[in-house]
C-alpha cells in the first residue's frame, strides 16, 4: 500500500490531468505570493547579467514591470538564479528517488534520433537547437511557461499567437524529421 | 539579508521542476509524441494549467489586494512571432523548452549541458543582433 503510493508519486509518470492543474495553481500562487511572473526563458538573460554584474534584462524598457524593484532588498532579478538552481535540484531529487527516465547521458528516447549517433553528434545537435531556443525565446519574449501558460492565462493575445506559432513550427519540424530520417 | 529574500525562490524552482519532471516534460520521447500527436499527455498538462490559471487570474484581478501585483500587458513586437518560430524549431530539435533543460541536468542527463550552453549562447547572440539590426523596443520577457 505505502510502496504503491511511493511508486505512483515519485517513480511513475503523473497523468497530465493531474500535473496540468497543479502547474496552473503554481502559476497563480507564484504570481500572488512571490509576486513574480512565471517564465523560464527570461531566467537565462538574468543569469548572464548576474555574471556580468549588471542589474539584468538591460534590453527591457524602463516601464517594464520586470525592471521595477518588487523587493527593495533585491532590485536585481537575481532571484531567477535561485529559481533556476531550484529546477536543477528538482532533477537531482527525482533522480535520487529513482524516478522513471532519470540517469543516463542521453535524454529518454533520444537514442538514434540524430544521424551519426555518437554522443558528440547528439551533444552538438542539442547545442545547435539550444541556440535556436535561446535566440528565439529572447526574440519572442517568452517560452512555454511565459507565453503558453502564464501569458494565455492572463489573456495576452500576443502570447496566444506566439504559442500557436511555436507549436505549429515544432510539429512541422518533427513530422518532416520523421519523414526524412526514418 | 539577501539570502533570506532569495532562498524561497529555490523552493519555488524546486516545486516547478519536480512537476515538470514527473509529468514527462523533461523527456525527449514525450515531447516528440506531443509534436507527432501521438500522446495527449503534454496537451493535458498545458491545457490543464491554462484551464485552472485562467479563471483564477481573472478572479485575482477583481480582488483589492491584486493592485500591487506586477500585471503586465504583452505587446506584439516584430520579434514575437519570428522568435516563436525559431523557438519552435529549437524545441523540436532539442526536445526541450528552457525550464526542463535545467531539470534534465539534475536528472543526470549530461547531454543537456549542451542544450543549456546553447540557450545561453543564443541569448548572447540575440543581444548582439538586437543592438545591431533590430530597432524595435523589446517586450518584457516572461
Amino acid at each position: 500500500m505505502f510502496e504503491e503510493m511511493v511508486q505512483t508519486v515519485f517513480v511513475r509518470q503523473w497523468p497530465g490531468w493531474v500535473a496540468g492543474p497543479l502547474i496552473g495553481l503554481y502559476a497563480v500562487a507564484f504570481f500572488r505570493f512571490a509576486r513574480r511572473p512565471l517564465g523560464a526563458s527570461s531566467s537565462f538573460p538574468a543569469a548572464i547579467e548576474a555574471v556580468r554584474g549588471g542589474d539584468g534584462l538591460d534590453l527591457a524598457h524602463p516601464d517594464d514591470p520586470l525592471k521595477l524593484p518588487y523587493d527593495p532588498r533585491d532590485p536585481a532579478p537575481r532571484w531567477r538564479l535561485w529559481w533556476l538552481a531550484g529546477l536543477g535540484c528538482a532533477g537531482l531529487l527525482c533522480r535520487g528517488l529513482g524516478a522513471e527516465g532519470t540517469g543516463g547521458f542521453l535524454l529518454p528516447g533520444m537514442a538514434g534520433a540524430f544521424p551519426g549517433g555518437g554522443p558528440w553528434t547528439d551533444a552538438l545537435a542539442l547545442f545547435g537547437g539550444g541556440i535556436l531556443v535561446g535566440f528565439g525565446t529572447r526574440m519572442s519574449g517568452g517560452c512555454t511557461s511565459g507565453h503558453a501558460i502564464f501569458g494565455i492565462s492572463q489573456r495576452q493575445w500576443p502570447s496566444l499567437l506566439a504559442t500557436a506559432v511555436f507549436f505549429a513550427v515544432g510539429m512541422a519540424v518533427t513530422f518532416a524529421w520523421r519523414a526524412l530520417l526514418p | 539579508m539577501r539570502l533570506r529574500a532569495h532562498l524561497p525562490f529555490l523552493g519555488w524552482g524546486l516545486g516547478f521542476g519536480f512537476v515538470l519532471s514527473r509529468c514527462g516534460a523533461t523527456r525527449f520521447d514525450v515531447i516528440r509524441a506531443m509534436f507527432l500527436l501521438r500522446s495527449p499527455q503534454l496537451y493535458e498538462v498545458i491545457g490543464g494549467a491554462i484551464a485552472v490559471a485562467l479563471p483564477l487570474f481573472a478572479l485575482l484581478k477583481t480582488r483589492r489586494g491584486a493592485r500591487g501585483l506586477p500585471w503586465a500587458r504583452r505587446r506584439l513586437t516584430p520579434g514575437t512571432l519570428p522568435g516563436a518560430a525559431l523557438f519552435g524549431v529549437g524545441w523540436a530539435v532539442t526536445g526541450t523548452c528552457p525550464g526542463p533543460a535545467l531539470v534534465q541536468i539534475g536528472e543526470g542527463h549530461w547531454v543537456a549541458l549542451a542544450t543549456v550552453a546553447g540557450i545561453l549562447a543564443g541569448n548572447l547572440l540575440y543581444e548582439r543582433a538586437h543592438r545591431r539590426f533590430f530597432h524595435w523596443r523589446p517586450d518584457s520577457c516572461a
